[in-house]
Order: structure tokens, then sequence, then C-alpha cells
């Protein structure tokens, strides 16, 4: 069993505290390991309840606002259902994760983790032509 | 040839003969959108409306009216109005107490209508026939008195005392609550709760009399808790309008803002509020009702600066920390001069009953809110409990239901059984919130202010203080001269040795530190994973340059710029500077001013307004949409004050003919920090507000005016900002997978494609493209918030940095786009 830790980094180059999670397997690719954070956070959400979703990718129904996304009223969020959109945000470019300082771009990139493995995500903005 | 406008006459026509009266109405509603000759045709229209039945004319003309109140386009809504003028004329002039009922009752949805002597007579014809006049049109009379409206004042003054009407105008939230809940009680209570208003609406100073209080608490006693009624109906204050008023051709939107006869008995029963006996609520009531009067409005600006007044009156005659700490919130937040003024006098008058400095007062009148250890409350019903969290920057809530397990929400045992202390507690954290981020801003403020604190008063008011000490413990500080921080419970410097206690503290700067030791700290926070409340250890440095020993008087370093008025004014008055929007009109301005009294300093940042064109280079109301930035300055804090006309001509002195203008004093007299941290707001305007942020104007805007402008601006020199974030971006390619492909190279980030190269402009964000420099443009997709691509990060950082970033990234893979806006300029 590891402990990883999760870094949620901004531009400005300031860190927010890092969570940590155990994972079972040394060796999980890294569409799992998106998966594990979102699941984990959904539940730590829905345990603490409140209307503000503190989490990597935006849920249906919610408006963003400084703190987070503001849920419509207190309630449930999804986790197989953010998951999913975490991952589709993933390959359209709506973030990117290093895995200790090296950025890793495939879902099916196979991770070796050990004890002390960051992760970083990093925001990245949509874009368009005009 | 028949017209598509005499289609629309001629099914208007059918309609008012079948007397569909509400199709008629949408039907001229349209018809008035698309009119482009400007009501010319109106007449063509007043006579297929008047083929409506005998005795519907009144129906037709409020369902005209209420679609009126809802049209938003000035041309519009003058087309209707011309109409509505034809309808209602017959009705105010027949002189029978039926029509003058009609003719009244449409005046009525206006803040004020013409003629005063008109609406009397009017109104005494309803007397005369035993009809009561309603509420309404007194309401619109008491505006046009109030108002002072076209002469109407004599005729209606008089004629309003003798009716026996409510004091309070209906129509807004606030007052149709306090109506109906006065009409709800026992007659005698009603009656005295009228006399209240009645009296209330003699407010008519700034502040009230003697005689006034002593009539106001003599009327008070009479009632059954009146505390909770006042303090109900204030919290409704700043509601839109429950009924929308019609705007006439030069009117502003009254319906966002508050009614101005009912602005006085309001103050009335603000004053009377602070004469009640101290409730926790109060407070927290009024200093919400401060901000909310202060929210501006296009065209009027803040809604009710008299409002705010009398709450910030109403708050420095509470004498409980609860009324202390709203007015120490306020005066961090309120930027409307007038106002903070009367925080700024209200917080010296305390501090000088306590025998403190002002500075002190501001420090103590921050509430724990019930936190005890810094940051954390728990709170306890029955054998539930919630624990407040405010260590880390935000606020968080974690409920425990009886059985101590954590749930999400709150437990019903809660909901049921202690309803007022789960109220009480969710304002608390609402204040909580709120408090810091006043404090943070506060904080942020203290560079310049340059408070040195005795070691112990600052331990307890800053780094132990329940509230503060959540801010405290995540900066730093200068203990004797030595920098240290608050990790693992103790002060420590960067190199972990503890700090125990000391003489002074000051607040740390990275100007005029070692660069090693500004590194350091950045590592220190960084490997303890702590986020600053503002940027300190990462707060951008600005040195005098060559150019500015040059010039020695002055910086040009922010000349010429094109700034958008609107949101420069909104930022400096956020940043502590006092600035006039500029109109286009024959007027004289000062420049942008930020005062330093501890400097004996004032800076000026010189501007004038921009364009000649009324309307293309103007507000609807005449202010300047643009301006076009000069010089900054430095002057003595009591030199004579700079004028220059709105439309520019350079900025005088004025000073007596034989007096000599006081000259500026020389940048490098400046102290470093002053000189950074007023350059830094400026950069920040500038970084902000510059039309040079917006990618629509690649054609110069209006006629292409400000083309060249634009171009510089978008790949011209680095700023501070820039300087740092190519920094950041030194650090951070390296670790990404386009490594390869990605250069910091002078001002731009060079990445290559597959099918061009790109240069990604380290200021803007803005993209040129080999061979030839083309612009390449790509923006950031405009989410509504539904799409999937939308992850969060806690915080925001630099939104130019992650343009920048996305679009290498992006750019890198060039042969993958598919978006085809995109497609299309790289192979044109």
């Amino acid at each position: 069993m590891t402990m990883v830790s999760f870094v949620d980094e901004t531009t400005s180059g300031e860190r927010s505290a890092a969570w940590h999670l155990e994972i079972f397997e040394e060796r999980l690719p890294l569409r799992e390991v998106i998966r594990r954070r979102v699941f984990q956070e959904v539940a730590e959400h829905n345990a603490k309840g409140g209307d503000v979703f503190r989490g990597l990718v935006q849920p249906t129904d919610t408006e963003r606002t400084r703190g987070g996304f503001k849920l419509r009223q207190p309630r449930r969020v999804d986790p197989a259902e953010q998951a999913d959109r975490a991952l589709e945000a993933f390959s359209h470019n709506g973030y990117v994760v290093l895995v200790d300082d090296r950025q890793v771009e495939e879902l099916d990139t196979v991770l070796e983790l050990s004890r002390g493995t960051e992760i970083t995500f990093l925001k990245l903005v949509p874009l368009v032509g005009g | 040839m028949p017209t598509p406008l005499d289609d629309r006459a001629k099914a208007m026509a059918e309609l008012a003969r079948r007397g569909d009266i509400e199709s008629l109405a949408d039907e001229v509603v349209a018809y008035a959108a698309a009119d482009n000759d400007r009501g010319r045709r109106g007449s063509r229209v007043a006579n297929a409306l008047r083929l409506v039945p005998a005795g519907r004319g009144p129906e037709l003309l409020m369902a005209l009216l209420e679609r009126c109140c809802l049209v938003t386009d000035a041309e519009q809504r003058q087309v209707i109005n011309q109409l509505l003028e034809t309808l209602v004329k017959p009705y105010s002039t027949t002189g029978t107490p039926d029509a003058a009922e009609v003719a009244l009752a449409f005046a009525a949805r206006h803040t004020a209508y013409f003629g005063g002597a008109e609406q009397r007579h009017m109104a005494e014809l309803l007397l005369e026939a035993g009809r009561p006049v309603p509420l309404e049109v007194v309401a619109m009379m008491r505006r046009a008195v109030a108002h002072g409206y076209w002469g109407s004042v004599a005729a209606l003054k008089p004629f309003l005392a003798r009716l026996d009407a409510p004091a309070l105008n209906p129509g807004e939230a606030w007052a149709d609550r306090a109506l109906t809940d006065v009409g709800s009680l026992d007659p005698a209570e009603t009656t005295r709760w009228h006399a209240l208003f009645r009296h209330a609406a003699t407010a008519t100073s700034a502040k009230p009399s003697q005689k006034w209080e002593t009539a106001g608490r003599g009327l008070l006693d009479g009632l059954t808790e009146p505390g909770d009624r006042l303090r109900s109906w204030l919290t409704l204050v700043g509601r839109p309008r429950t009924v929308r008023l019609n705007r006439t051709q030069w009117e502003q939107d009254i319906n966002e803002s508050l009614d101005p006869y009912n602005a006085t008995p309001l103050r009335g029963l603000v004053w009377l509020a602070s004469f009640l006996p101290e409730h926790p609520e109060t407070p927290r009531v009024l200093g919400a009702l401060v901000e909310t009067s202060l929210r501006k409005v296009a065209g009027i600006g803040p809604r009710s600066p008299k409002i705010a007044n009398a709450g910030v009156y109403a708050l420095s005659r509470i004498p409980s920390e609860n009324a202390l700490a709203q007015i120490a919130r306020l005066a961090a937040r309120v930027t409307f001069k007038g106002t903070l003024k009367e925080l700024n006098a209200a917080l010296d008058a305390r501090a000088a009953a306590l025998g403190l400095s002002r500075d002190e007062v501001e420090e103590l009148a921050v509430p724990a809110y019930g936190l005890t250890e810094a940051g954390r409350r728990v709170e306890h019903f029955g054998a539930a409990s919630a624990t407040l969290d405010a260590t880390s920057g935000t606020v968080t809530v974690t409920w425990q239901n009886s059985a101590g397990k954590v749930v999400k929400s709150v437990p019903a045992s809660v909901r049921s059984e202690h309803p007022e202390q789960l109220a009480e507690f969710k304002a608390a954290v609402k204040d909580v919130e709120k408090m810091l981020s006043a404090q943070a801003e506060r904080l942020d403020r203290q560079f310049l202010g340059q408070r040195v604190w005795q070691f112990e008063a600052w331990r307890s008011r800053y780094l132990d203080h329940p509230l503060v000490g959540t801010l405290a413990r995540r900066l730093i500080w200068l203990v004797d001269d030595v920098p240290c921080a608050y990790g693992d419970g103790v002060l420590r410097t960067h190199e972990d040795k503890e700090i125990a206690a000391g003489e002074s503290v000051r607040l740390w700067h990275p100007i005029g530190r070692e660069v090693a030791e500004v590194l350091a700290w950045r590592g220190w926070l960084e490997d303890r994973r702590v986020t600053q409340p503002f940027k300190q250890a990462h707060r951008e440095l600005y040195l005098l340059t060559a150019a500015e020993e040059n010039t020695r008087l002055y910086s040009n370093r922010y000349a010429a710029h094109i700034l958008r008025q609107h949101q420069f004014h909104a930022l400096a008055a956020a940043r502590g500077w006092r600035n006039r929007l500029r109109l286009m009109v024959d007027d004289e301005y000062e420049p942008a001013t930020r005062e330093l009294p501890q400097w004996g300093l004032r800076a000026e940042f010189w501007i004038e307004g921009i364009g000649d064109d009324w309307g293309a280079d103007t507000t609807e109301s005449g202010a300047y949409l643009r301006l076009a930035t000069d010089q900054v300055r430095f002057y003595p804090i009591n030199a004579p004050e700079h004028y220059a006309h709105a439309g520019g001509g350079g900025y005088e002195q004025w000073v007596h003919q034989e007096a000599e203008p006081t000259e500026p004093v020389p940048l490098a007299e400046v102290p470093p920090l002053v000189l950074s941290e007023v350059l830094r707001d400026v950069d920040l305007f500038v970084g902000v507000a510059s039309v040079g942020n917006d990618p629509t104007w690649q054609d110069g805007g209006p006629d292409g005016r400000f083309r060249e402008y634009w171009a510089s601006y978008s790949f011209g020199e680095l700023s501070g900002t820039a300087q740092t974030r190519r920094e950041m971006l030194e650090r951070l390619v390296p670790r990404l997978a386009i490594a390869e492909r990605a250069t910091v190279d002078g001002r731009f980030l060079v990445v290559r494609g597959d099918l061009r190269t790109y240069k990604i402009h380290l200021g803007s964000g803005n993209i040129l493209m080999s061979p030839n420099d083309q612009y390449l443009c790509i923006v950031p997709k405009q989410s509504t918030g539904s799409s999937t691509g939308n992850v969060f990060l806690p915080f925001d950082g630099d939104r130019v940095l992650a343009v920048i970033l996305s679009k290498a990234l992006m750019l890198a893979k060039d042969t993958q786009i598919t978006d085809p806006t995109i497609t299309q300029q790289l192979r044109r």
C-alpha cells in the first residue's frame, strides 16, 4: 500500500494544501488515478454536505463561484458522473497532470506509485478561435 | 404599394375592433421595436387604437403601460410613451371622477408626472365624489415633491398635507411589508405604528435632534417587539421595486434604485432602530443596509448615500462590539467618499473615547465571533454539533449528529429543536467570511501604513487572535527586524530557528531584502504548502528605472495607454485612490490621487478623457468610455491641487498669482517601498483596464484610431507582472510534455508546432506566427458553466498565464486542432 499526495497548482505558483490518498496497488493507469481522486473528493463532499462543491470538475446545474461550484441546494454529487467529466476534461486539455514533475499525457499510461509520489493538477483554459 | 408598416397598422386596427386588448398591446410593442422613423407614423397607430370598443380604453392604456415599464431600449420606449400620451390625454381633460381615476392611475406608474396643479384638480374631483385617492397616486405626488419636479411642489405640497395617508410609499418590498404587517395588528397598535411612521417621515436633517430622538423613543415605548419588525423590514431594503415604474425620455431607471420620498421615512426608521435595546442582529442588518444602499445603478450612481450614512450613524450610536466591528469592516470595504468619511469619523470618535489610536481601534474592533483557538469554533446544539474551520483561508462547516457521526447536512434534530440558534450560527459563519476578506484587505494596506506593533499587543491582536490569526499565521513578519513566520505552533525563521519574543513587529515586504532571503521564504512557504491571504512573498517589485532617473520628476512607465474609464474608476476606488468619472463637459478634474499621509506624500496618476464623439466615445449619460494615461508623479501631501480640463490640455496647479507652484518630489527621493506599491497599483489599472487586453480590438476600435496602441500593448515590453510570469514559465515549461518544443525567449514563449512556429507574448498572451508575425486570434471560451471542460482548482491565480499555457499546449500539436475558426487562420 502506498500513500500518494495530490496537489492542485495554479498558474501563479500557489499550491493548495496537499491531500493524501491511500492506494493499494503500486501500478495504476492514470485514468484510474483520476477516477480515485474524484471518487474520494465526491465522497468527502457527500459526507460533509453543504451547497458548495470543491472538486476538480464542475457538476451539472451548478454555478461557479470563488470558493467552488455552488449547488442550487445542498445535494449529493454523483461520483461516477464526476469521474466521467474529469476524464473528458482531461482529453480536452482542461487540465494537465504532472507526476513528480513529469507531465503524463495519456490516460492509459501506467504510473509507478511509491510512497510520497506527488500528483499535480494544473488548470488550463478552454480556447476558441476569434 | 402598402409598406410592411401599413400592414401592421391594419392588423392593429383589426385587433382593436375585435377588442383583443392583450394581443393589441403586444403588437404595439413589436411595432415600436420595428419602427425606424421614430414614431412619425404614430398617428396611424393612434388611429387604429381609437377603434377599441368604448369603455375598454383604460384597459388598453394600462396593458400598454405595463409593457412599456419592461422595455429597455430607449427609442422603442419613446415611441410607446408618445402613444401612451395620446391615449391618456382624453382622461386627463374630461373632468369627470371616472376619467380622473384613470389618468391618475396612469400617472402613478411614473417616478413623477407632469402637471402638479392638474393632478391636484383631478384628485380633488375624486375626493368630492367620495372616492379615496389611491396610495399609489399619493406616492407619485410625494416623489414629485421630493424631486422638486416641474413646479409641482407648490401645487401638491399643501394638498398632500391635507390627506391622511400612511407615511410610507408602497411599491418597495420593505415598505409593502411594513404596511401589510402593521395593517394586520389590532387597531390601537396599528395606530401607534402609523404614528411612528409619521415621525420617521420627519427625519429631514442629517442627524436626529435631541427633540426628535426623545419623541421617537416615546413612540417606540408604546410598541410591542418593535425591534424584530424594524429589522425584518430593513433587510428588505434594496430589493427590486415590487411595482415597476415607467421611464420617460430623460429619466434613469428608478426600478433598480430607491424611492426618493421613502428615503426620508427610511432614514427615520434606521435611526429608531439604534435607539432600541441591543440585539446581535441589529448591527448586521445595518451593515448590510449600508452596503446595499451604496450599490451603483447605471446613470444614477450609488443608490442612496443618504440611507448609507443613516446606517453608519445608527451603527455609531450602538455601543456594542458588534456594531464597532461592522463599522471597521465597512471602513475597509466602502469606496464611496461621503460614506467613507462618516465611517472614518465614527472610528475616530470611538478611538478618542477609548483613548486609543485609530489603528488600534480597528484592530480591537475585530470580533472573534465565538472562534476559540485561531480559526475554529465548535457549536453544540444539544448532542449534535457543528465545527467551523477558518484556518486555511476558506471557511468550512462540518456537522456531527447526536450519535457523533459526521453528516453531510444540518441534522434534523438541530433544525427542529434549535432553529434560532441555527439561524444565529449560520449568520455568524457569513460574518466570519466577510470579516476575513475585509481584514485581508486591511492588512494588505498596512504595507504603506508603516505600522509598528509592540510585540505582546501584536501577539494578542494578530497572531493569536481567533479570527485575524488565520491570516497572520500565513504571513511573514519582522520581529525586531528578524523575518519570521508561524509554523508548527511557533514563530520561526526560514532556517526554522524559533523566535520566542521580541520588542517590535512589522509586516515584511520583499523590497530592500536580499534576493536569497525572498527566495528562501518562497521555498519555505511552498514546502509547508502555505497559501498567503494576499501576495507577500511573491509580491511584484517596481524599482526606479534608468528612464525614470532621466525624467527625474515623473514616471512615464504607464503613459500613453488607453483605459476603459469605468473599469479603471472602480479599480482605483478599491485600491484607495481618489478619482472622479470624467464627463464630456466643460469641467475641471483632478488627477487620480492616492494620499499617503504616513509619508507626507500624495501620488498622482495623470489621465484625461479621450475622443470627441458623443455616443461613440461616451455613455448615454456623457461619461467618457475611455481615458488616455500620462505620467505618475509624487507631490508633498499639502501641495496645491492639480486640475485639468475633462478633455485634456494638461494639469495645472491653482495657486495665487504671485505664488510659485509646488514642484513634484523627485522619484529618487520617494521611498522605494512607496514607489513600488504605487506603481504596482498603476500597473494593475493598466493591466486590467487597458483596451489592449481585448482581442476584438485588433482593428483598433472605433474608426481604427487605437490600432497602433493596441499593437504595441499586445506585443510590447513586459510589465512587472509579466516578468513574474516569465519566471514561472521558466520553472514550469521543463516539466511539461512540450518541453522539447517550447522555450522562453525575451518577451515571448516560443512554441514550435508542425505547421508553424508561434510566439506567445508574455504580457498579453497574444500570438504572432512565423514567418511573417501574422496575428493569430485565439480567445478563452466563454463558458456558460454547462460544458464538461470546466475544471476548478482552489485558486484562480494568474489567468493570463493559464491562457498562455493553454495556448502553448494547443499549438504544440497544431495539426490536431479541429476548431475551424483557428485552423482557417493557420492555413491562410
